[in-house]
C-alpha cells in the first residue's frame, strides 16, 4: 500500500517535471523523455518492475490533458513498459551501461512503433495531418536525448540507489550492480 | 494450518486491493482540487524553465547572429520607425475624425489573463494548457494572444479550471486571416514545419510580397479581426495548381512566454 502510494507520488511528480519544466526549454533539451528514461533505468538497473506505473501514469496524464500527438499515449507507454520489463528480466544484463541502454532503446522503439500505428490510423480515418519528416526528426532528437539522459543517470547510479532505498522502493540489502 | 494461512493472506490482499480501488475512486472524484494543487507547482516550473531558456538564448545570440543579419535588422528597424511615425499621425487624425462624426468604438471584447501550466514536447503538435477555464468565461475556439495583440492560437478544449490551447503553428489548426496587401487577400492559415504558418490557395493574380503583415480576418467565431498572425517570409507558386503559397513567420514564439491573454465573448 505504501509502495503504491510512493509510486503514484513519483509518477505524478516526474510527469509534472517533464510537462512543465523540461518541455519549456528551447532546442533539443526539451526532447528528454524524462519519465521514460527514469522508469526504464529503474526497471532495468535496479530491478524495480513496478516503475512501469510511472510511464503508464505519465501516458494517462498526457491523454487526460490532450497534450500528446495522438489520443491513446497510455497504450504506447504500456507497450514500452511491458517490453522494458521483459527485456530486463530475460534479455539484457542489468549491470552494464550497454545493457540498460539496449533495454531503453528497444522499449523506446516499441513505443515509437505503437505511435506510428496510431498516427497512421488517425491519419487515414480522420484525415488529420501527419508530417512524417517532423516525426522522424522528433524521434531522432528523442533517441539522442534518451542516450544522453541515461548516461547522466548512470553517472549518479549510487545516489539514485541510495535515494530508492530511502523511500523504501528497494531493500537495503539488494545489490544490483 | 498452511491452508488457513493462505486463506488469511488471500483475504488480506483482497482487502488491500479494495482499499486501493476505493482510494483511486476517491482521487478521481477529487480531481478538480488536484488540478488546482498541481497548478500551484506547475506555473513556477514553467516560469523558471522559460526564464532559463530565454536568458540562454540572449547570451548566445551574439554568437549566432551574422553581420549581414544584423545590418538587415537595423534596416528593418529604421523602416519601421518611419512607418510608426506615419501610423501615429494617422491614428491622431482618425481619433479626431471619429470624435467629430460621433462613431462609437466598435471593438468590444473582454480578455482574461492566464498562465501556461503545461506544454507539449513534440514538434508534431503545438499545444499547451492554461490555468483558466469555464469558470472564467473561456469558450472553445476563443482567440489566445500575447503582448496585447499577437495571435498565438485558439482554445481547443475547455474544462472547469483549465483549458487546452492549440497554437497557430500546429498542423491541425486553421485560422481565417487577411493579408495586408492592396486587395486585402483573405485566406486560411495552417501550421507548418519549423514553427511557421502556411497560406495556401491564394489566387495567382493576387500581389503578395515578403514582409507583408498577416492578421486575423474576424471570420472565425470568437476570433476578432486585427490580431497579428505574422509576416510573410516567402512566396512561392504552387507547381501543380494556379495558386500561390505564402509562408508566414509568427512574430513571437509561444515557448518564450509563460503568460497569455484569452479573448472571451
Amino acid at each position: 500500500m505504501t509502495k503504491i502510494f510512493i509510486h503514484l507520488c513519483i509518477a505524478f511528480f516526474l510527469s509534472m517535471i517533464e510537462l512543465s519544466f523540461v518541455s519549456s526549454f528551447h532546442g533539443v533539451v526539451r526532447f528528454v523523455p524524462l519519465v521514460f528514461v527514469l522508469s526504464v533505468y529503474v526497471i532495468q538497473h535496479h530491478s524495480v518492475s513496478q516503475a512501469v506505473l510511472w510511464m503508464v501514469l505519465h501516458g494517462l496524464m498526457l491523454d487526460s490533458s490532450g497534450l500528446s500527438v495522438y489520443p491513446y499515449a497510455m497504450a504506447a507507454f504500456l507497450m514500452a513498459g511491458s517490453v522494458a520489463v521483459y527485456s530486463a528480466n530475460h534479455l539484457f544484463s542489468n549491470r552494464s551501461f550497454y545493457g540498460v541502454l539496449a533495454c531503453a532503446l528497444l522499449s523506446y522503439t516499441s513505443y515509437l512503433f505503437v505511435e506510428i500505428v496510431f498516427l497512421l490510423f488517425f491519419h487515414v480515418t480522420s484525415r488529420t495531418s501527419w508530417p512524417f519528416s517532423v516525426f522522424v526528426s522528433d524521434a531522432l532528437y528523442s533517441y539522442f536525448m534518451l542516450v544522453v539522459a541515461l548516461y547522466a543517470f548512470f553517472l549518479f547510479a549510487k545516489q539514485i540507489r541510495f535515494w530508492l532505498e530511502n523511500i523504501f522502493l528497494i531493500p537495503k540489502s539488494r545489490q544490483t550492480f | 494450518m498452511a491452508k488457513r494461512n493462505n486463506i488469511f493472506l488471500f483475504k488480506q490482499t483482497s482487502f488491500l486491493r479494495a482499499v486501493v480501488y476505493v482510494l483511486i475512486l476517491f482521487l478521481f472524484c477529487l480531481r478538480l482540487y488536484f488540478v488546482t494543487v498541481f497548478q500551484w507547482f506547475e506555473f513556477p516550473l514553467i516560469s523558471v524553465a522559460t526564464w532559463i531558456s530565454n536568458e540562454t538564448q540572449k547570451a548566445l545570440a551574439p554568437l549566432t547572429t551574422s553581420e549581414k543579419d544584423l545590418k538587415q535588422v537595423i534596416q528593418q528597424r529604421n523602416d519601421l520607425a518611419v512607418d510608426r511615425a506615419e501610423f501615429e499621425q494617422l491614428k491622431r487624425e482618425n481619433e479626431s475624425l471619429t470624435k467629430e462624426i460621433g462613431l462609437q468604438n466598435r471593438v468590444s471584447y473582454k480578455t482574461v489573463a492566464a498562465s501556461i501550466i503545461r506544454r507539449s514536447v513534440s514538434t508534431q503538435t503545438s499545444t499547451f494548457m492554461i490555468d483558466v477555464g469555464e469558470e472564467q468565461g473561456v469558450v472553445k475556439d476563443a482567440a489566445v494572444l500575447v503582448d496585447d495583440g499577437l495571435f498565438v492560437g485558439k482554445i481547443a478544449r475547455v474544462e472547469k479550471k483549465q483549458s487546452l490551447v492549440t497554437a497557430s503553428t500546429d498542423f491541425n489548426l486553421s485560422t481565417a486571416v487577411t493579408l495586408l496587401n492592396k486587395t486585402q487577400t483573405i485566406g486560411i492559415a495552417k501550421g507548418a514545419a519549423g514553427n511557421l504558418v502556411r497560406l495556401e490557395f491564394i489566387p495567382i493574380d493576387e500581389e503578395i510580397s515578403v514582409n507583408q503583415l498577416v492578421i486575423t480576418s474576424g471570420l472565425d467565431p470568437f476570433v476578432p479581426s486585427g490580431f497579428i498572425v505574422g509576416i510573410v517570409n516567402s512566396v512561392a507558386q504552387d507547381p501543380e495548381a494556379p495558386f500561390q503559397i505564402a509562408t508566414v513567420e509568427p512574430l513571437t514564439d509561444i515557448r518564450r512566454h509563460d503568460h497569455v491573454v484569452v479573448v472571451v465573448p
